[in-house]
């Protein structure tokens, strides 16, 4: 599936209503997950999708495509996608990192042969991944219910949108239009191949995989928006202190 | 109290031995009479995380071992060196209260075995990645997380973080932090949704035959 088709896939069900807000439940306060019945469903249908489509797709592909092309052409896509991320740096007046961005593209474009290799990295100039949910969760709209959309994976309304636009400024929406429509399927297989490993550990280490995979989802593009220069080689913005304190009213029993 | 020590460069992790020395070498920042305990704390944590690091990709990497025997050793290591006690009992959080103290042994032996277990089976994920060690960082509390970046076939390095907190004389980890997705955060999630739906016994059961079925086709 690729870009052009999940927007549209994500355009027909934000139209159709799917756009809502939950009642609050009895306690006055919002149930975190009041779609988990029809997300999974949805989530059972996504995992067999890849275990029994992408992921042996991905696998084959891996096996007859060298690493090395692997990886250059993830950074050819990844290169491919500056319009996106040039907008969304500007939008939350990040110009530095829309500058780095610039610089990034003019220089992988033509010394890195097309953006196959990335000597712009090497030079210190620093990748930023925006994208239009986190900008709009930067502009302070809430993120809504977590949802899970077919094919396309964990989500919810404000990302859902965010993902529209996000295909709007993607230059593989318009390789689509213009008929060559195997090349976001290629982009999406061998990005597939490429996060084998965190899959696999995804699988690996959940004892309820829905709950993991939507809580990791949500951990993580709150981070992004709280911060979204997890590229730099910092030590991480944690989560909140109380994570990692025992209460005191009870005896340690250890 | 929050610090940040910043090498100048993040540190290539190979296979020789003495990169650990290297490392301590290098946390070793001068800085203020205050923040002398936080650099002795931060340099024996990352010395930690050096080592770890160091002998896992050794073990990983070692063509004389079979994948059952890696996997043994690496199992072994994570019991050496995650504090399963404080996880568990971070993990549970509030439901703690609500156990009994068999359960919470209970619970607390499956959970470890369901993390080595995990950690075990690196041995299957394993794509001759580099890790690299990044800045490390003394939290309010007197924890230190030392960032990791692996380095391996995708086009962006994972950040691996990992948080430790300090037990007698050891420094052990408490959680892993992988792309801003604390583990320890997820298990809680996890863990607190089973309770409320199959209770403290149905969340044991299931992490038990979860283990039993990846302890029989071997990881």
């Amino acid at each position: 599936m690729t870009r052009f088709g999940l927007g549209f896939l994500v355009a027909s069900a934000l139209v159709t209503g799917a756009c809502f807000s939950p009642p609050p439940g009895p306690d006055g306060r919002v149930p975190p997950d009041p779609l988990e019945g029809s997300n999974r469903a949805v989530f059972a249908f996504n995992d067999s999708l890849d275990r029994w489509f992408f992921e042996p797709l991905a696998d084959g592909w891996a096996f007859v495509t060298p690493k090395v092309l692997r990886t250059s052409l993830g950074k050819f896509f990844k290169n491919l996608g500056y319009p996106g991320r040039l907008v969304t740096n500007l939008l939350q007046a990040e110009f530095r990192q829309a500058g780095s961005e610039t610089l990034r593209f003019a220089t992988n474009t033509t010394v890195g042969v097309a953006g196959f290799f990335d000597p712009a990295s090497r030079f210190g100039l620093g990748q930023y991944d925006e994208d239009f949910g986190q900008v709009f969760g930067r502009w302070g709209f809430g993120s809504g219910p977590f949802w899970m959309i077919p094919v396309a994976g964990p989500s919810n309304p404000r990302e859902a949108w965010g993902l529209l636009f996000d295909t709007a400024f993607d230059p593989l929406t318009y390789l689509f239009l213009v008929d060559v429509p195997g090349v976001g399927f290629v982009s999406g297989v061998n990005e597939r191949s490429l996060a084998d490993p965190q899959v696999e550990l995804a699988r690996d280490a959940a004892v309820d995989l829905y709950v993991s995979v939507r809580d990791a989802y949500i951990q993580r593009r709150e981070a992004l928006i709280r911060d979204g220069r997890v590229m730099e080689d910092t030590a991480p913005d944690q989560p909140a202190d109380d994570l990692y304190e025992i209460p005191e009213d009870e005896d340690g029993i250890e | 109290m929050t610090r940040t020590l910043r090498e100048g460069s993040a540190l290539r992790r190979g296979l020789g031995c003495a990169a650990l020395g290297v490392a301590l070498g290098l946390a070793g920042a001068p800085a203020s009479a205050e923040g002398a305990v936080d650099d002795a704390a931060a340099a024996a944590a990352r010395a930690r995380v050096a080592d770890t690091v160091e002998r896992v990709l050794a073990v990983l990497r070692d063509p004389a071992l079979s994948g059952d025997d890696k996997r043994a050793r690496i199992e072994g290591l994570a019991y050496e060196r995650f504090d399963f006690a404080t996880i568990s009992r971070l993990v549970l959080a509030r439901n703690w209260r609500r156990m009994t103290p068999e359960q919470r042994a209970a619970f607390q032996e499956e959970f470890k075995r369901h993390l080595s277990l995990t950690y075990g089976g690196s041995v299957d994920r394993y794509r001759d990645e580099e890790v690299l060690l990044g800045a490390t960082r003394v939290e309010r509390n007197g924890d230190v997380t030392v960032r990791t970046r692996v380095e391996g076939d995708a086009v962006e390095p994972v950040f691996v973080d990992y948080r430790l907190r300090r037990r007698e004389d050891a420094w052990l980890v408490i959680d892993v932090i992988i792309e801003n997705v604390s583990l320890l955060q997820n298990f809680r999630t996890q863990t607190q949704e089973l309770i409320s739906n199959v209770g403290p016994e149905g969340l044991i059961e299931k992490l038990r035959s979860k283990n039993e079925a990846r302890t029989a086709k071997g990881g």
